[in-house]
């Protein structure tokens, strides 16, 4: 019978810490969130001969709440985003996995004694808000910078900056799986510029990515760019595709039959269609490309 | 005139109260430091209450009152702009609250820059149904990025600027039936457009009624955008930095 590896020392004996706790590690590290003379300073039983401040913050400090640097509040953190704490997760490492691709922030984003001041005054002035003490939960309120932040916000900037013109044309398809040049044995002949309207396109195609959390969107531009925008949630697949609608001023939009496009079609096609034509085509989720390019054809050379 | 502040009523009812009550806090601060101040109300499709909460209030510098039946909250600033003589102008909606010295702080900061802008709090307070603090990004910030403003409002719409900036970009109207809503979404984009920017001022807030049955709620709910300026983003395709608005094209 073969020895269990870690009883034969391979991993270098009983100390070794557990995966999770390795990459933990690697993450607060990268983030540039863990200050070790900040950390020092503010832990009184710890000096500079400490071997590893970052060890101590994760395996004791985090617990304790203490703030791993400048640019992280543990104890506004859970506060705030109160439902973390029954995960019982190092509420760093929490919003460096999963926190910041929601949005939150990493510690008050705003001037309490400010907020105070404001809520204090107008107190006096309107009855429902001095009953409501609000004045005393100023340092919990929940933050957030009128910049839009999170998955959507990140994905349609990766997306702006990665086109290299601006599209006319959007095609959105579920799970098609074209690549790049699958995508261009199909409607690349409408580049041609001898094609009667030949103008730029965007093909979407919406990415489900096995977790939800974890959905994706990849672009083709009619450039031939491939950019793939990772970990769109769920929801803001849907929004990307009416941001890049309206503001690329997009003219014309042809949905391939899915129950995303589906979806789409329900909820903005009625609003798109006074600025922009919409096609819905029935058929196969992933039309062969010979079909794609016979469909695309039709719809665009008669415009 | 220095400012006129516009205060802008639908059927606010007794909410009006404590909104009024901040307004003649802001008016009587920026007063007594030297600064003439009027009030125009445009009380737009209002109920009986509403009414009175608004006969009910004193102010001791110039007051006028617009009945309107215009049955929309942009078009019903326009109207009220349109009345103004100051040569700034403050809005305010009638559920909401100025800190004390709004109206003051935001004067000093505008006269003092010589650029076209429109100037904000720096904090804005929700309460009521929801609560939380938005602070106001400054288009000056090195990290401010233009396209952001694709994916949501990043202004709320009591802001302070010059008349004649409100009279060359009037507010858009709402219509949620077509998907035509968030008129201060619209209006901040297109200032921008017209070569304005955004600022903050320090050390000011708002505080915002948060209410289920706002034309803020009503329009989240019906999924409706405002109208973009022509060439706002498609001109920021492929650029690596979204700080600046894109260059106005030459008058012809």
């Amino acid at each position: 019978m073969t020895a269990p590896r870690r009883q034969l020392g391979l991993f270098g004996g009983k100390h070794r810490p557990p995966r999770s706790s390795v990459n933990d590690r690697a993450l607060v590290e990268s983030s540039g969130l863990f200050d070790a003379g900040y950390y020092l300073s503010r832990n009184d039983g710890l000096n500079d001969a400490e071997a590893d401040p970052l060890a101590h913050y994760l395996e004791t400090g985090a617990i304790s709440r203490a703030r791993p640097g400048p640019g992280f509040d543990p104890a506004w953190y859970l506060d705030t985003y109160p439902e973390i704490r029954s995960t019982g997760s190092n509420p760093l490492v929490y919003y460096l996995r999963t926190g910041r691709h929601r949005g939150h922030l990493p510690l008050r984003s705003y001037d309490a004694a400010l907020v105070r001041a404001v809520i204090a005054q107008q107190a006096v002035l309107d009855p429902a808000l001095a009953q409501s003490g609000m004045e005393a939960r100023v340092e919990t309120l929940p933050g957030q910078s009128s910049m839009a932040q999170g998955p959507l916000h990140r994905a349609w900037l990766t997306l702006l900056r990665s086109l290299d013109s601006s599209p006319d044309r959007l095609i959105v398809g579920e799970q098609t799986g074209y690549d790049a040049a699958r995508l261009h044995q199909a409607v690349g002949p409408l580049n041609d510029p001898l094609f009667p309207s030949n103008l730029p396109w965007l093909f979407l195609d919406l990415r489900a990515g096995g977790n939800r959390k974890r959905a994706a969107v990849r672009a083709v531009a009619s450039s031939g760019r491939e950019i793939m925008l990772e970990d769109v949630d769920s929801g803001s697949r849907i929004r990307l595709v009416n941001i890049v609608v309206r503001s690329l001023e997009i003219k014309e939009v042809v949905l391939l039959d899915a129950p995303l496009p589906r979806r789409i079609r329900k909820r903005y096609g009625k609003f798109w269609s006074h600025d922009t034509q919409v096609t819905f085509i029935r058929g196969p989720w992933v039309p062969r490309a010979e079909m794609l390019l016979s469909w695309l054809k039709r719809i665009w050379a008669r415009r | 005139m220095d400012i006129t502040a516009v205060i802008n009523g639908h059927r606010e009812q007794g909410l009006a109260r404590p909104s009024l009550a901040s307004l003649r806090a802001a008016v009587g601060y920026a007063r007594s430091r030297g600064l003439e101040v009027e009030v125009v109300a445009a009380l737009d499709c209002s109920d009986a209450l509403t009414r009175d909460v608004f006969r009910d209030v004193a102010f001791d510098v110039p007051y006028r009152q617009l009945e309107l039946d215009v049955d929309d909250l942009g078009e019903a600033r326009n109207r009220a702009v349109a009345a103004a003589r100051g040569r700034w102008i403050a809005l305010l909606d009638a559920d909401d609250l100025w800190s004390e010295n709004w109206l003051h702080a935001a004067f000093a900061a505008a006269s003092a820059d010589a650029r076209l802008a429109v100037w904000h709090p720096e904090v804005a307070v929700y309460f009521g149904e929801a609560e939380r603090v938005l602070t106001h990004v400054d288009m000056d910030d090195p990290d401010y990025d233009l396209a952001a403003l694709a994916v949501q409002n990043q202004w709320t719409a009591l802001g302070f600027c010059s008349a004649d900036l409100l009279r060359a970009v009037p507010y858009p109207t709402t219509n949620l039936s077509i998907g035509r809503g968030y008129e201060d979404w619209g209006w901040n984009m297109a200032v921008i457009a017209k070569g304005a920017r955004h600022k903050v001022v320090p050390d000011t807030g708002h505080m915002i009624r948060v209410r289920s049955n706002s034309l803020g709620s009503r329009t989240a709910r019906s999924r409706s955008h405002p109208a973009i300026p022509p060439g706002m983003f498609r001109t920021l395709v492929g650029a690596k930095d979204f700080g600046d608005p894109p260059p106005r094209k030459a008058a012809p």
